[in-house]
């Protein structure tokens, strides 16, 4: 619970107590006046000035929200001091600052202090020209806030198409309930050299200290007053637009780019409880056309054939505002019966504008798959001979017959066939990854194309039904043969 | 006082913190029934729930609990639809437009609550569906093969598992057949039901011993492990193509001469597709003896550390039943490499350019015909041989076999 006071010394009130004092007969009542005198320069009267706006703007890459909070706050001509105290949040005491929106020249602050007895809490010395109800913008941040995207995609029965809901949720574990508060969250990785939740740890270590001592008494305070309470706490939200025949429309979020980064402004204000959460629909898309690959990468997916469906974040598809923040998704198929299917939950990795997304649905046990090493031989076998430090190749016809003599180069043939059969009732597409290590040449008939210096591609097309054998053979110099560390295509 | 102050404030904060934390969640709820339910089982790892029920809205907002204390639901999952009913309902229903605002998660609670608009007063269909776990399906099958094991019948049963703290009564249940049926499940309730059966299924009886995979019955005396298989084929010629054959346990019968059911095996069945082929470990057969020895192995020098080595294994086999069986013989090259040249299989350790063998058949190969194709590869070579049945004497026919290989370029 975030308080701020505004506090000054009762003069009159004094004058009050003198007066009594006066006409007092009883020197016990005197006595017990002069005591109170002795201590009314510490006696505080506070008010509490409520917020009138607040803005929560959530970063999604770590554990942190800026909080900006305005309150009206009246301030007399000269010094004043305001109380700023923030117990059981999970506010870092290093970012607080306070800003005067209203009479920026007429206020000063002079100087912030931190009470050594008192954690979580600050002063704040502020010298006016001018006695004025003053707006001050409170800026802090805070742990326990964080949002996530996530997706529900539902394909068509042809699995060619799919219907894609976006969603964000907040989650507040702050230890504050945030009432009406404007709602941005921020897509984007931010550097912070410090946790926002470690700073909060220091200064919460003097508190927790504090709270022991009295933590009984209070426990018992606490629960006599949540007996009284009662009602459910009310999930309110500034209504977003009502159309002409009183159906309020869904909240519009604004998606708007900033440097590196991208922030969703959620229509109006949303109230957010601590512990609560609450999901919003971020954007909606129709009819994405949905491509499906089979592909062998044992790098990135490991040893399977994963079927990888894919779409595009861009204008075609009905998406394209924004980037799609990372998160999970949920995706379904219909059935003939207008019931849905559960094909997977995945994982979408941020996406930017234009930019594809690739989800690995697993395998497809309809499609059979297996690479057989069909045959392998040697030739251009060079031998080493120690006396004279000479190599002679197997086969030139003036070789030296010598038992102490050791290979020392060679080549390596392996033909390969690559089995697939498509059991489904579709065409499919199926992408073949593989790494050739060394000093190697792929030969075949196929259209093999170079990934990088050690990696090919085999792409094939099978129609429903349709079993193929794509086959190549893969020479690779070994020894004193190998001179490069590359593989080279060679179409027959 | 100054601390009576400070007091004051944290007890206040505390009791607001507590209150905050304590949200009595006193609520009126109308109680709409489920109409309709279905069960999809389709996806072996995910059981889905699709519920409709009938939700009564007012004009304006409105909020809609869903709660799900007990049961496995994965809230992630949870989808809220309302069907669209325009042409099923009149001009003045089906103006009736409804829209979700927000979800809202309370803590601490297995709920939450959407907040829905209307824009009129009325009722509104809506699907919630949601995955669950414990609610799970898994197939079977009942194989009862004929005498003389040419064809059998097969059942193939679905039991489905409801551990998932809510009872589904009325629900139309699709697992992933074409079939959907209702099927009431109670709480903690397991149901069992017949899903297809396959008459007359044909079947191919196999035997394959290979030393390296298969292993050795008796290696005193070099006698081989004889595996029985049944090759399934899923394709109509075979009276089964209609669809996959989901993966599950086979447990398999055979009737006696006096009609009685003995079981004789049972294996793990594969996912099969449609036009797919698989098999089926039924157990081991005593009276087929296969012995395997390396008759020969021979190193000629090429020069310096580079041989090629000729081998030879020799196989017995002598058939003790009654009638005539087909034995598939499989030789991995790998293993006997490393049987006929050792030094060589200890340097292989560590070093990839190993498994890359050269070999090729040698003329001293008394097998007839070719090797199986369907298993051949670098790594293996099979042949196929039909061993007669014991005479009218009881004499057992005994069969040689060789198998000549010639490793080439090994150091």
């Amino acid at each position: 619970m975030t308080i701020i006071k505004n506090k000054f010394y009762l003069k009159t009130i004094r004058h009050a107590f003198v007066f009594l004092m006066l006409f007092s007969s009883i020197l016990f009542a005197s006595t017990l006046l002069l005591s109170t005198l002795v201590a009314a320069k510490n006696i505080d009267l506070s008010t509490l000035p409520s917020r009138d706006s607040v803005q929560l703007t959530i970063y999604n890459s770590e554990d942190l929200t800026l909080v900006r909070e305005t309150r009206q706050v009246s301030i007399k001509k000269g010094q004043n001091q305001l109380q700023f105290s923030w117990a059981n949040t999970q506010i870092d005491p290093t970012s607080v600052q306070v800003e005067f929106l209203s009479h920026p020249v007429d206020m000063h602050l002079s100087n912030t202090t931190f009470p050594h007895d008192k954690p979580q809490m600050l002063y704040w010395n502020i010298s006016s020209s001018l006695e004025v109800l003053a707006t001050v913008e409170i800026s802090y941040f805070t742990s326990g806030i964080s949002w996530k995207a996530d997706y529900s995609g539902i394909m068509n029965q042809a699995g060619n198409s799919m219907a894609l809901d976006s969603f964000v949720t907040v989650t507040n574990h702050s230890g504050e309930n945030y009432e009406n508060a404007q709602v941005r969250l921020v897509i984007g990785k931010i550097n912070l050299v410090e946790q926002i939740n470690t700073l909060v740890g220091q200064a919460k270590y003097k508190q927790d200290k504090m709270n022991e001592r009295n933590r009984v008494q209070r426990v018992k305070k606490a629960r006599t007053m949540m007996k009284q309470a009662s009602g459910r706490y009310e999930m309110a939200a500034m209504p977003s637009a009502v159309m002409a025949d009183g159906i309020v429309e869904e909240k519009e979020i604004e998606k708007d780019s900033l440097s590196e980064y991208y922030i969703f402004t959620i229509e109006g204000t949303e109230t957010i409880p601590h512990q609560w959460a609450k999901r919003l629909r971020s954007g909606f898309a129709q009819a994405i056309k949905i491509d499906t690959v089979y592909r062998y990468r044992p790098r990135e997916y490991g040893d399977i054939l994963a079927r990888i469906l894919s779409f595009k974040n861009d204008k075609a598809s009905s998406l394209g505002e924004a980037p799609l923040p990372e998160g999970k998704i949920q995706i379904y198929q219909e059935n003939q019966k207008g019931s849905l299917t559960y094909i997977a939950g995945l994982a979408l990795k941020y996406t930017s504008i234009g930019d594809k997304v690739e989800l690995n649905s697993g395998v497809n046990p309809e499609i059979y798959f297996e690479l057989v090493n069909l045959k392998n031989w040697r030739d251009n076998i060079w031998m080493h001979y120690r006396k004279g430090n000479l190599y002679r190749r197997i086969g030139d016809g003036h070789m030296i017959v010598d038992h102490n003599s050791t290979v020392a180069g060679w080549n390596e043939h392996r033909s390969y066939s690559q089995h697939l059969k498509n059991f489904t009732e579709k065409p499919i597409k199926v992408e073949i990854r593989r790494v050739i290590s060394g000093d190697a040449t792929v030969k075949s008939q196929l259209e093999i194309k170079k990934h990088d210096f050690q990696t090919i591609d085999i792409h094939a097309k099978l129609l429903a039904g349709d079993k193929q054998e794509l086959q190549y053979e893969v020479l690779t110099k070994k020894g004193r043969n190998a001179k490069q560390n590359q593989v080279t295509i060679h179409r027959l | 006082m100054k601390y009576k102050a400070l007091y004051g404030v944290i007890a206040w904060s505390l009791c607001s913190f507590s209150i905050s934390n304590a949200y009595a969640r006193i609520k009126l709820i109308t109680l709409p029934v489920r109409e309709h339910v279905e069960i999809q089982l389709e996806n072996e790892n995910t059981t889905i729930i699709e519920e409709e029920r009938i939700v009564p809205l007012r004009k304006g907002q409105n909020d809609i609990d869903f709660s799900w204390h007990n049961t496995s639901i994965k809230p992630e999952t949870i989808v809220f639809r309302v069907i669209d009913e325009t042409t099923t309902k009149t001009p003045e229903e089906s103006s009736l437009k409804v829209n979700v605002l927000s979800v809202s998660y309370p803590p601490n609670e297995s709920a939450l609550t959407w907040k829905v608009s209307a824009s009129q007063n009325g009722s509104a269909r809506v699907r919630i569906t949601y995955a669950i776990t414990g609610l799970d399906r898994s197939y079977h099958y009942i194989a009862r093969a004929n005498s003389d094991e040419t064809k059998m019948q097969m059942m193939q049963y679905i039991k489905v598992n409801n551990q998932s703290g809510e009872s589904y009564l009325d629900a139309n249940m699709n697992t992933g057949s074409d079939k959907t049926m209702v099927l009431p499940m109670g709480l903690n309730e397991t149901q069992e039901f017949l899903n297809h059966k396959y008459d007359a299924v044909a079947i191919d009886k196999t035997y394959t011993v290979n030393a390296s995979e298969l292993g050795y019955r008796d290696r005193a005396q070099d006698k081989l492990n004889v595996l029985m298989h049944y090759q399934l084929h899923n394709d109509t010629q075979h009276n089964l193509g209609k669809q996959p054959l989901e993966a599950g346990k086979v447990r398999i019968y055979q009737k006696d001469k006096k009609g009685t059911s003995v079981f004789v095996g049972e294996d793990w069945g594969k996912y099969t597709a449609k036009d797919d082929e698989s098999k089926l470990f039924i157990g081991q057969a005593q009276d087929i003896v296969v012995k395997r020895v390396i008759e020969r192995k021979k190193r000629h020098r090429i020069n310096g550390n580079l041989y090629n080595i000729d081998a030879v294994v020799k196989y017995e086999i002598e058939n003790f039943k009654d009638q005539s069986v087909n034995l598939i013989i499989e030789e991995s090259i790998p293993f006997l490499r490393n049987q006929v040249f050792p030094s060589r299989h200890r340097a292989s350790y560590g070093n990839s350019v190993d498994n890359a063998i050269e070999w090729e058949v040698g003329k001293e190969t008394s097998f007839t015909g070719k090797p199986l194709k369907k298993q051949a590869s670098s790594q293996k070579i099979a042949y196929q041989v039909t061993l007669p049945a014991r005479n009218a004497q009881e004499k057992v026919i005994k069969l040689e076999k060789k198998l000549n290989i010639n490793f080439k370029n090994e150091w």
